[in-house]
């Protein structure tokens, strides 16, 4: 454990899947060569297969003992290429109706070939069968693990955890682009940068947390999803909802690296009997598929929210679903609650 | 391992095909793979389990200086020429030549803490060889001087990679190696292949010390 | 394990280079001045070595109503991306003529003076042979922000064009919540919502189109209201609610229905709120179906209506200038008689014992899940529950685009009428609205710069308002200005679009179809269209007429063949030929660009000085700035509208021709730059807006003494009063400082009465042609099979990925989805038909039939397919989008009018296009046509 950890919890009932958080962090961080297929936050339709694709088959982590797991270094497909379009062709050429705008395979040598798959390939595509479907929206950013894999597997000790906030980070400059952290992720959150021949990852913000704004996709999150602040600060969102109600939950425990992005996991409305009629039974999205996401907490962390979200039906107060509106907006981040726009900023470097 | 005087140009000694080159003793080193149990982090070692690396057996080493600088001419095979990565999976050839600053620091490791090796380190990429500083694994640290000069062609499934360097005592600063003629060091090699995943620990090396010695 | 753990000191160059990122010179606000509801995100702008480098929301809104979360921070990834539009692949800089033909992508640079005198040269042709009304401005949804519309209206105006309605062009019209409130546009305050109980989501998918605003009905939920969403398909917005129930596609009314019927037969509708607030009371004759009216009674007004007093047991009149009962208690059920002015008696009996009868009939819940699939259990569910709680329809404009959406319309404001559910905190529908647009025409409008014009101004509107109001004390402001409406709308301007297609776009022959129309169409279309001409209904409104062949078009901050039902093909088949010109005023490439003469190249949102469309939804006037001057030779749209204002004076004075008449009034070339820009005064964007600001501020619609700098020091100020616009006023709310704003409240609270013809929320309409189609009460009818006899039913809505277009063609948003236009459909439906996922297939039916690519997505309920709207043409194969299997009918009873509130009024009452529900087959494609290379010719590229 560092000193102290900064953490996010994300509200999965209020996610829009909208990816604000990702541009957010694409304008700000991963719009630079080498870049470009990079989306260090992604959103992605669950059940789905992530991105990087299959990325929960792809290993990393620790199994319960504390040892290492072996991973699968992705390829640029599995995460999504940054595709090129014929804008001029279909523009400027000459060449009318003939030519259409479509992306085009980097990959491909300019051979003119479609992409198969990218980032969010397969937003609300779902599982289950009609009227039963299911699906639901699940950003990922780096975890800033406990016990990061990232850094653990990294020969040249590149990767660091900051003390005084739990922020894991790689020096570019001590980097030598072996890609072992990016194997070791279970989450995949690590790209690798041709370019610059160096692997790169959320930074959590820290040059914004830094002058007191909090992180851009936090800040930005137009569907107020994200709580961010110190796990060990007992007045902070996360703390009461980490700790105090325990409805916040880790992305696969079992992966072992002690992840600091919790999860209030999805609710869903009913599903149908065969008959058509509401079935309050069984639920639409299968317990064992959120128990093969969040592990046997997801049970009880859904059963306390809707006991409280009742409660909430029948006039009363609850102090969990009061955080959960966040009244005000800047208190999900306290104590990052700067306005950049307000900041005096030293003139850039030339 | 001896490194034969000649009076070839420098530029004739960067081409593989001079006469100098031809005419040289050629030395068969033999490679074996580093020890997965050496290997730096515990996730390196899990994950390389049962997955083979360091499979180059051998090279073929010849050395030459000509008074001004010293050239180190490597031959191995390799039947994938991984010169640049095509996907961000993907690995590229490399090879090193590595000498101890001091006289006992150990080979495997790559040195220790106040026992450096100077590494010149060629990858398949890179315009030229990068001169390299290390005192264990894990600690490598790039320098910009001094710049090493070489010369590479893959052809019938080899590589063919010349290396060099000024035998000049202000080309040698501090942590590097100083050779000139008539002295005495050790040398070690190892080899990367791309096509295998291999890059930092992973790799194929001579697994002791060559002597080397330089005609006077 | 070894774990090596260490601090990011200062110091540390990877740390110092992301520091160094996030650095800029200068902040200012900006915004994304589009039709996207609400829009109003405030932003600011960061700029470095003189370019923007990135912009976020400011996240400045305050609280508003204590206890009601704050509105930040309003934004979407369209927002946040919103600078890298600026200078991407499909940014136009500089101003170029077509040299090949239109569409094929052959170019050339042109100067501005070049194109501007060609320009102004066919204006000025077109003027001399058909007369100023074949200049044609396609109705615009202002992507280019109120500035746009502002300077663009008023110059079309000056010169005697006209433009074609918005509303019809983009149909987010609301026609049956029209039909029955005589307003289509009630639009709470967005943090109203979290007051809701009872979130209804119909026909909207917020989840995409509301990515602003959308945590209102999450955080709703978790204060203890329900949120239950019906649609056909399992769509993104069902996601985080408390019950989905699967509505076959175009049966709503059905299933309002059906839960209507629940809320009479169990008695649980609100009584004394059907009494006062609804024409449920009122009389109706049973001989003719018609309202008992004064002018039966005693030869008065034709627009006096009766209850049946059951206190007096007497037929009174309702009084037309309030919703007060008074001391009557009008009856809901009975036939009582009535005598009429001859003497004779007739048999009345309230709208509501109707309304019962053919509920308890035809809409059983049994009945009505026979027809719309949905369970009765659920709707009963549904029904109890509105009728104790607070309820909101969270409505998009996804009704209106059926066939039949007028009567799910009202069906569904039936089931608010019931349940008491508006004119309250958290009740209603939902629609847009848009307003306080006093201050930004006044500049224009009046008669000289300076706050001494603007007063006049005012001060001649209001004289304007209280003399209606006295002439008819019945009136309150809302109705008279929506009176004052109906009269300015025939003095032309803005025309309904339904001639312009009629005549000369191609769609006569596709409304004739009877089989592409609802069987209780009576006769041909021609007929309706000749009964309506003849019974002067839209008189002054048929323009350009049969007689006018439309020779210019001007597309300014629009993209006509992208967003025409019916498709690019008939309006290039039908419109285009006989152009003599096509201009199109964007930044970026649309396909209506690519197929026009000229493209001239206006300046991005954050290149020029800006306002979001006014709403109540937002309640601010919201700011936008120039951060960066435009690249190249790109112009804001006033700098353009006054460069071309100066050509048309000088190519007038070059040709000899100065003046000419237009509908009995003259028009000047010579001076028409003077008028425009009040002799020069506002030829600079800032003195421009600094006097619309000021100007609002003197119309007393945002705070006294707000100014330009006001704006740039704040982004944006909340309104203070309504002001005079009819779409605010129908929001009949009084607007508080603390308040969250909910519509209606001044009809249930101060009993004002609606700008209905009954003055009252109208569920019955006894207009002729009503009766005759068997639509007097709300029905359900099934949409009739628009493009053929075909197995799959296509759907559409706003995406999530773009606003209209405008995001659709950059890379940066293409990359969160899948780059390239996809048609959803059901496993189910791509199975039987051998089709797997991202597979091109052909959609087709009678009309045309594209090509698009699949996505297999288990949302979809079988039988459906759901392409969301947005792409361009020119992403689709021979740039044909799925707008073209589209044939993009009306429906001919919004032909109607003479009859109270069912008459033409700018963006009101008219007959607006249909898109949903459209029946196509797919099949799979044999081999992928390889795209052919056209013929080869140097083009003049952007940069």
């Amino acid at each position: 454990m560092t000193e102290r950890q900064l953490a996010f919890v994300f509200d999965l009932n209020k996610c829009l899947g909208c990816q604000t958080c990702t541009i957010s962090c694409k304008t700000l961080w991963t719009d630079q060569p080498g870049m470009e297929y990079m989306w260090w936050n992604i959103v992605n339709t669950m059940p789905g297969r992530g991105t990087p694709r299959d990325r929960d088959q792809m290993g990393g982590g620790f199994d319960a003992e504390g040892r290492a797991q072996a991973g699968v270094l992705p390829s640029a497909k599995d995460f999504g290429e940054a595709w090129d379009f014929n804008y001029d062709e279909v523009f400027y050429e000459g060449k009318g109706q003939s030519a259409h705008l479509h992306p085009r395979s980097p990959s491909a040598n300019g051979k003119d070939e479609a992409p198969e798959w990218g980032p969010n390939w397969d937003e609300d595509q779902g599982a289950g069968d009609y009227p039963n479907s299911y699906y639901f929206y699940l950003p990922t950013i780096c975890m800033h693990c406990t016990d990061p894999a990232c850094l653990a597997a990294c020969p040249r000790q590149a990767i660091s955890k900051r003390e005084e906030d739990g922020i894991v980070l790689i020096d570019e400059d001590r980097c030598d682009g072996y890609r072992f952290c990016m194997e070791a992720c279970p989450y995949k959150r690590i790209y690798f940068n041709p370019d610059r021949f160096i692997s790169q990852k959320c930074v959590m913000c820290f040059a914004r947390l830094e002058q007191g704004v909090a992180p851009a996709c936090v800040r930005q999150c137009p569907g107020r999803v994200r709580h961010f602040g110190y796990l060990d600060d007992e007045e902070s969102d996360i703390f009461k909802l980490v700790k105090t109600w325990k409805v916040a939950i880790p992305l696969h425990p079992e992966f072992g690296t002690q992840p600091n992005v919790y999860y209030v996991p999805p609710l869903a409305p009913p599903r149908f009997d065969e008959n058509g009629e509401i079935d309050e039974e069984n639920p639409r999205i299968p317990m064992d598929y959120l128990r093969s996401l969040f592990g046997p907490a997801v049970d009880q962390s859904l059963a306390t929210l809707k006991l409280e979200m009742e409660k909430t039906r029948q006039g009363e107060k609850s102090e969990l679903t009061d955080i959960l509106i966040a009244y005000k907006w800047q208190n999900m981040f306290i104590p990052f609650v700067e306005d950049p726009g307000e900041l005096s900023r030293p003139a850039p470097k030339s | 391992m001896r490194v034969g005087r000649v009076d070839t140009r420098d530029e004739e000694l960067l081409s593989p095909e001079s006469t100098a080159w031809q005419e040289a003793a050629v030395n068969e080193v033999v490679l074996s793979p580093t020890p997965l149990e050496l290997q730096p982090t515990d996730y390196i070692r899990v994950s390389r389990n049962g997955r083979p690396y360091g499979a180059v057996s051998s090279m073929r080493v010849s050395a030459l200086h000509n008074g001004d600088s010293v050239f180190f001419h490597l031959v191995w095979q390799d039947d994938s020429e991984d010169r640049a990565i095509k996907d961000i999976n993907q690995f590229v050839d490399g090879a090193a030549v590595m000498f101890p600053i001091v006289e006992d620091a150990p080979l495997i490791g790559m040195g220790i803490q106040g026992k450096p090796v100077n590494v010149w380190m060629w990858r398949a990429d890179w315009e030229r060889p990068k001169n390299v500083a290390a005192e264990g694994m894990g600690t490598t640290q790039r320098r910009d001087d001094p710049a090493l000069s070489s010369a590479v062609r893959h052809a019938d499934g080899n590589w063919d990679l010349i290396v060099g360097r000024s035998l000049e005592e202000r080309d040698a600063p501090p942590g590097t190696i100083a050779l000139a003629p008539g002295a005495a060091s050790k040398i070690g090699f190892a080899v990367w292949q791309g096509s295998e995943q291999e890059r930092a620990g992973l790799k194929a090396f001579s697994p002791a010390w060559q002597d080397l010695e330089l005609d006077a | 394990m070894a774990r090596k753990k260490a601090s990011a000191k200062k110091g540390n160059r990877t740390a110092d280079s992301y520091r160094d990122r996030w650095r800029w010179d200068s902040v200012t606000w900006g915004s994304h001045c589009v039709d996207c509801y609400p829009s109003n995100c405030p932003h600011r702008v960061f700029v470095r070595d003189g370019k923007i480098v990135r912009e976020e929301q400011s996240g400045t809104f305050p609280v508003i109503e204590k206890g009601v979360p704050d509105m930040n921070p309003a934004g979407c990834q369209k927002g946040a991306m919103w600078s890298q539009m600026h200078d991407s692949e499909d940014r136009i800089i500089y101003p170029m003529k077509r040299v090949g033909e239109r569409g094929s992508g052959e170019w050339e640079r042109v100067s501005w003076d070049d194109a501007l005198t060609d320009i102004a040269d066919k204006i000025i042709d077109a003027i001399q042979e058909y007369g100023s009304e074949s200049l044609v401005r396609i109705g615009e949804p202002a992507e280019g922000g109120t500035q746009v519309l502002v300077c663009a209206s008023m110059l079309i105006n000056m010169i005697g064009g006209i433009t074609t309605d918005v509303q019809a062009e983009i149909n987010d019209f609301s026609p049956g919540l029209y039909t029955t409130f005589g307003k289509f546009d009630p639009a709470a305050s967005v943090d109203d919502w979290f007051h809701t109980e009872l979130v209804l989501i119909w026909h909207c998918n917020p989840i995409y189109t509301n990515i602003p605003w959308y945590h209102y009905v999450a955080e709703a939920r978790y204060n203890g209201g329900e949120v239950m969403l019906f649609a056909p398909d399992y769509s993104p917005s069902a996601l985080h609610t408390d019950l989905f129930a699967s509505v076959r596609p175009g049966t709503d009314a059905a299933l309002a229905l059906g839960m209507c019927q629940v809320l009479v037969e169990e008695g649980l509708y609100h009584d004394d709120f059907v009494k006062d607030q609804t024409d449920l009371s009122l009389l109706v004759r049973t001989d003719n179906q018609h309202f008992l009216r004064a002018s039966d009674v005693d030869g008065g007004r034709d627009d006096q209506f009766y209850w049946y007093d059951t206190v007096t047991k007497s037929v009174v009149e309702a009084p037309r200038g309030t919703l007060a009962l008074g001391d009557v208690d009008p009856a809901l059920a009975g036939e009582f008689e009535a005598t009429l002015a001859d003497g004779s008696k007739v048999t009345v009996t309230p709208v509501f014992a109707l309304l019962r009868e053919m509920l308890n009939r035809d809409y059983t819940p049994e009945k009505a899940s026979e027809i719309c699939g949905v369970h009765p259990d659920v709707m009963r569910r549904v029904a109890r529950t509105a009728a104790r709680k607070r309820t909101r329809l969270l409505m998009g404009w996804n009704s209106g685009k059926y066939y039949h959406g007028d009567l799910m319309e009202r069906t569904m404001a039936l089931f608010l009428g019931l349940t008491g559910n508006w004119g309250r905190k958290g009740t209603g529908a939902r629609s847009w609205a848009v307003g306080w647009y006093e201050g930004l025409f006044a500049p224009l409008a009046k008669e000289k710069p300076g706050r001494q014009a603007a007063r006049d101004m005012k001060n001649m509107m209001d004289q304007l308002l209280a003399a209606a109001k006295e002439a008819d004390p019945t009136m309150t402001d809302e109705i008279a200005v929506v009176e004052g409406e109906y009269e300015a709308a025939r003095m032309g301007g803005m025309v309904p679009a339904v001639f312009f297609w009629y005549y000369h776009c191609g769609f006569r022959e596709r409304w004739n179809k009877p089989e592409w129309n609802d069987p209780s169409m009576k006769r041909t279309f021609d007929e309706y269209v000749e009964e309506g001409i003849e019974r002067g209904w839209w008189e002054g409104f048929r323009t350009p007429d049969e007689k006018t062949p439309p020779q210019v078009i001007f597309e300014i901050g629009s993209n006509v063949l992208r967003r025409t039902r019916g498709g690019q093909d008939i309006l290039l088949e039908n419109l285009w030929p006989d152009l003599k010109l096509i201009l199109t005023i964007d930044w970026r490439v649309s396909t209506t660009g690519l197929m026009s003469d000229y493209i001239l190249p206006a300046a991005h949102h954050y290149e020029k000085l800006n306002f979001c469309y006014q709403t109540p939804h937002v309640m601010n006037l919201t700011f936008s700035d120039r951060a960066v001057d435009p690249p190249g030779e790109a112009k804001s749209e006033w700098q353009i509208v006054l460069a071309l204002a100066k050509k048309l004076g000088e190519r007038g004075k070059a040709r000899n021709f100065v003046e000419y008449q237009h509908r009995g009034m003259p028009i000047r070339l010579d001076t028409l730059y003077d008028a425009l820009s009040k002799n020069g005064a506002y030829d600079d964007d800032e003195r421009l807006v600094d006097e619309m600001v000021k100007d609002s501020a003197t119309f007393g619609v945002i705070p006294k003494g707000t100014n330009l700098k006001t704006m740039r020091e704040k982004g944006f100020v909340r309104f203070t009063d309504w002001g005079l616009s009819s779409m605010t006023l129908a929001q009949a709310s009084d607007l508080k400082p603390d308040e969250a704003h909910a519509p209606f409240r001044r009809h249930t609270e101060k009993k004002e009465p609606f700008p209905t013809l009954t003055r009252r929320a109208q569920f019955y309409i006894d207009h002729d042609w009503f009766l005759e189609a068997g639509e007097e009460l709300p029905v359900h009818k099934e949409t009739p099979k628009q493009g053929g006899n075909y197995p799959l039913v296509l759907t559409s809505g706003h995406p999530r990925h773009s606003i209209h277009s405008m995001n659709m063609t950059n890379k940066v948003i293409l990359a969160t989805h899948r780059g390239h236009p996809s048609m959803f459909i059901s496993p189910e439906d791509a199975k039987a038909r051998g089709i797997k996922n991202n597979e091109t297939v052909r959609m087709h039916n009678d009309v045309s039939s594209v090509e698009i690519d699949t996505k297999v997505s288990t949302l979809v309920r079988p039988g459906q397919v759901i392409v969301y709207n947005g792409w361009e043409p020119y992403q689709f194969e021979q740039w044909k989008g799925t707008e073209n299997v589209e044939p993009g009918m009306v429906k001919w009873l919004h032909l109607a009018g003479g009859y109270g509130h069912l008459q033409y009024r700018s963006i009101h009452w008219q007959p607006v296009p249909i898109d949903r529900a459209i029946h196509v087959d797919v099949e799979k494609i044999k081999s992928k046509r390889k795209a052919k290379a056209g013929a080869k010719r140097v083009a003049a590229k952007r940069k």
